[in-house]
């Protein structure tokens, strides 16, 4: 059974600050906000003053955002469920649906490093995605670095 | 009496502390914040000072206000505007003043950091020295 997770996270081009952390995750629990994935990822948001991440499942990813309404990862919301066939669907070339676990993280990293270089390639065109994602996301990481860790 | 964690660190955790306030990295402040208080010892490669001086510099926005400064007179002209600029300006002035006093001050508090002997490189002087690691003012 394989015990790796794998976190990535885009880093700006040229210096060291992250700008979206993206995790990978088997299922989160409802209602998302309370979900231990979903906290984990608000928390590293709020230590590395990074404002946006994503929390990908098999079948939906979570956009967390930064609303700067509070102190503390309580300002890391779940701003938008995204169906996870729909976002990555330039990149599968379909919308099939479920994804399969074992391909996500694959899958999550290429679609990250294709955002970074073009949300045109990335982004299909769909209002949902393009409301959650354009511009202050797609902005954010534009030639961004992917840096993925990979902990036993 | 409890043994202190020895960390070792990088550019990232300068690049993270001293950079711009409101752009700082909170989990790096915490880090030194530990260290200052003696409950950890880091350990920082001296080439990391020079790196986290040339990356803080290149951070600094050029123009940090000045797309929302374009857009008021821009909204202004074109039709009524429901904020009140003088407070807005207000915030852009305060946000502008926070670069130059970044730049003002960040080369001094990198410096004190590397001379205040509250980093240890004693450890990193035999087994990484040879990879070109040193303390700083040697």
């Amino acid at each position: 059974m394989p015990t790796e997770r794998t976190d990535l996270t885009v880093f700006a081009k040229d210096y060291p600050e992250a700008r979206l952390v993206l995790e990978v995750k088997p299922v989160v629990s409802t209602p998302p906000e309370q979900d231990a994935a979903v906290r984990q990822v608000a928390r590293y948001m709020w230590g590395a003053n990074c404002h946006y991440g994503l929390v990908m499942t098999p079948t939906k990813t979570y956009v967390l955002r930064d609303d700067f309404s509070s102190t503390g990862s309580e300002a890391m919301r779940v701003t938008d469920v995204l169906a996870t066939a729909t976002l990555l669907s330039q990149l599968t070339g379909s919308l099939r649906e479920p994804i399969a676990p074992e391909e996500l993280e694959s899958l999550a990293r290429e679609w990250l490093e294709r955002l970074t270089s073009s949300y045109q390639a990335a982004l299909p065109d769909d209002p949902d995605v393009m409301r959650a994602f354009f511009p202050d996301l797609v902005g954010a990481v534009a030639e961004g670095r992917v840096v993925a860790e990979v902990a036993a | 009496m409890t043994a202190s964690a020895h960390i070792f660190v990088e550019t990232n955790f300068l690049f993270g502390v001293f950079r711009m306030p409101s752009k700082r990295h909170r989990n790096a402040l915490a880090l030194k914040a530990r260290c200052d208080a003696g409950e950890v010892k880091l350990y920082v490669p001296y080439l990391c000072f020079q790196e986290a001086r040339y990356l803080i510099a290149k951070s600094l926005p050029s123009n940090r206000c000045s797309d929302l400064l374009e857009f008021h007179r821009f909204a202004a002209g074109t039709k009524a505007t429901a904020w009140d600029f003088a407070e807005v300006k207000k915030l852009l002035d305060a946000a502008t003043g926070e670069v130059s006093q970044t730049k003002a001050v960040y080369q001094r508090e990198l410096t004190e950091f590397a001379t205040a002997g509250r980093w240890h490189p004693s450890r990193l002087e035999g087994g990484l020295r040879p990879s070109g690691i040193t303390r700083p003012g040697r």
